[in-house]
């Protein structure tokens, strides 16, 4: 589901009935506000340099990370209560002193982040959510905002118009997760293929510092994002938002759907700390109404070399 | 199981009295006089030559397991009270994977429950390990930052936070001490942490002592124990006032809470509990058998407390 934000509530399309694997919502930076006041003493001593204006953003406006989780939470909780929250992100809070775990707090509500990972944090971030098999209604909201207060190339061609917020379900087929330390850009490609032939993917979806795979079917992720790059990308496979005519994914008579991949492996590479990530998800098989059902299964371990 | 193996840790060496930096910390000087008399604080004890990444290496190249186990190392967890602020390529916890030789191991940071960030953290360690197909990988779970005037400013606790800092190895079996139970509670009332108005900030400093108490109390009854079992409280240090009204209310003895760090180092990021762990091992306060508490509390109004059983091999490690 993509929704486009312009306040912390987004404008979106109709509820659907059922839980779904993603959710993606873009947060107009116009329609945002300034970090708090105070903010830049804090980043003065913190940072090497003095803290600088982001790059083409004059104004220095953009969604906190709470606004953001607030809106998608909205969404998916409309359907299920969450008992655990993963918030993966690649650059700092707007206003890094607020208490995002306080402000999504419920009633033994797990809410937690992972940083300092560069684009590989939301990886990690499934991992641990996957790692909760006793909080079974988990989500990991991926987080993308701009307005930085030090200078990093890196964040150069960043989306300058939104903000970029994606939700992913770790129970709703994503499986396994994936991660290489200490990969080179010159031993990607070797690491890289065997794995994915484990996987089998219909479709690959590729970071921007990604080369094709040989003989997968690939799409490359946007290059103005950071960690929800690659979720974006799989969030408009799964909709069909980027599809012309009927929309891929509609359910069949048979309960099957058609026109849209099954399974889609997502991989992301972080050249600065050589570190190599996939995830698959599969698209859970409809319920065999002739079998009985069988016991609720533990989550399994996560694959790993 | 999770199992935490050993516990090394960096106390920076040079020790300012309140009153010599008052000023910096931009207290008055009553302000330094009551913190001395009534909250039990004394020192600031910070590193100035040393960098966020630097406390950090300094506190594990302490742990004698290390250097012989580093290929065994699959993740590396810096649990912080401030979230990133700086270009992540150089995030302490990349550095010190780098520094460190730890290769195999994916690094990366736990935020969100401030000081209680570092019980969050070995919490997950367990849990990833536990997840994985390899008996024999261990988890490095570090606890520190820097700490600068405005922290001290900003602060809700009548505190004074330094630059200790603390290198926690965690596996699945062995010899360590085991997790027994790990609880939590965030108080989204208090979530403005460092920009409360006054009337909240009193309301948090009313409900604070109650919140922790249960926390503890939640901790214990998870583990299968009772408070008294509890061999000592390795806590956060704030202040020691604070603590009196905790185990006041846990119907506990004051010298059952692990106070002597709070005039030595005052507060230090997500690593107090760790720091006193050190201290209580070098002191021979956890005997073999017996379960003990770890607690913190973040800003924010996160509360978490942590029992382990020590099993007698603490003593091993000291270098």
């Amino acid at each position: 589901m993509t929704a486009v934000v312009s306040e912390p509530t987004p404008t979106s399309r109709p509820e659907p009935a059922a839980p779904q694997a993603v959710r993606q919502a873009t947060f107009p930076r116009a329609a945002g506000h300034g970090p708090g006041s105070g903010l830049r003493s804090l980043w003065a001593e913190r940072l090497t340099g003095a803290p600088v204006r982001p790059s083409g953003d004059s104004n220095h406006r953009g969604h906190s990370f709470a606004d953001m989780c607030a809106a998608l939470l909205t969404e998916i909780d409309a359907t299920e209560n969450l008992d655990l929250v993963v918030l993966a992100h690649v650059t700092p809070d707007l206003d890094p002193r607020d208490s995002v775990a306080g402000a999504l707090a419920a009633p033994d509500r797990l809410v937690f982040a992972v940083s300092d990972q560069g684009r590989l944090a939301p990886f990690t971030a499934l991992r641990l959510a996957m790692a909760f098999p006793d909080r079974p209604h988990a989500a990991v909201i991926v987080l993308d905002q701009a307005a930085v207060p030090y200078a990093d190339p890196d964040l150069s061609a960043l989306d300058e118009t939104f903000d970029h917020a994606v939700a992913l379900r770790p129970g709703l087929g994503f499986h396994p997760v994936r991660q290489w330390a200490d990969i080179t850009g010159d031993r990607v490609t070797g690491v890289l293929e065997p794995a994915l032939a484990v996987e089998h993917p219909d479709l690959v979806i590729l970071g921007p510092a990604l080369p094709p795979p040989a003989g997968f079917t690939w799409r490359r992720a946007p290059g103005d994002q950071l960690g929800t790059a690659v979720f974006s990308a799989l969030s408009a496979e799964l909709t069909g938002t980027e599809s012309d005519g009927a929309r891929p994914g509609e359910a069949q008579p048979d309960g099957t759907t058609v026109g849209r991949p099954r399974r889609i492996t997502v991989v992301e590479y972080e050249p600065a700390l050589r570190g190599l990530a996939l995830v698959t998800w599969s698209e859970p098989s409809p319920p065999a109404r002739h079998l009985a059902p069988v016991p609720d299964l533990r989550s399994g371990p996560t694959d790993r070399r | 199981m999770t199992v935490l193996h050993a516990v090394a840790t960096y106390v920076p060496p040079v020790a300012q009295p309140l009153s010599q930096v008052a000023d910096e910390l931009q207290l008055s000087a009553t302000d330094a006089r009551i913190y001395e008399k009534f909250y039990g604080l004394r020192d600031y004890r910070v590193d100035r030559s040393a960098t966020g990444t630097d406390l950090l290496i300094r506190a594990a190249r302490s742990l004698p397991s290390l250097g012989r186990s580093a290929h065994r190392v699959r993740y590396v967890l810096h649990a912080k009270s401030v979230p990133p602020s700086g270009p992540h390529a150089n995030s302490p916890a990349q550095s010190v994977r780098a520094d460190l030789g730890l290769s195999g191991a994916v690094a990366f940071a736990v935020t969100q429950h401030a000081c209680a960030s570092g019980l969050l953290a070995l919490d997950l360690a367990g849990r990833l390990l536990a997840a994985d197909d390899e008996p024999d990988a261990l988890a490095l779970v570090l606890t520190g930052e820097k700490a600068y005037p405005n922290v001290n400013k900003v602060m809700p606790a009548p505190t004074v936070t330094g630059e200790s800092s603390a290198a926690c190895l965690v596996g699945r079996a062995g010899d360590g001490d085991v997790l027994l139970s790990y609880a939590w509670q965030v108080d989204g009332e208090f979530r403005d942490g460092t920009t409360m108005p006054e009337s909240t900030r009193s309301r948090f400093h009313q409900r604070y002592p109650d919140t922790l108490a249960q926390v503890i109390r939640t901790a214990v009854e998870r583990a299968g124990i009772e408070l008294g079992h509890l061999s000592i409280i390795l806590p956060h240090n704030v202040n020691r006032a604070s603590w009196v009204r905790v185990v006041g209310l846990l119907g506990l003895p004051l010298d059952r809470v692990y106070l002597d760090n709070v005039p030595i180092t005052g507060h230090s990021f997500c690593a107090d509990p760790f720091v006193n762990y050190r201290s209580a091992v070098d002191a021979d306060l956890l005997p073999a058998g017996r379960p003990y508490l770890l607690a913190s509390v973040g800003l924010g109004a996160v509360y978490a407390a942590m029992v382990l059983r020590a099993r007698g091999f603490a003593r091993r490690w000291t270098a």
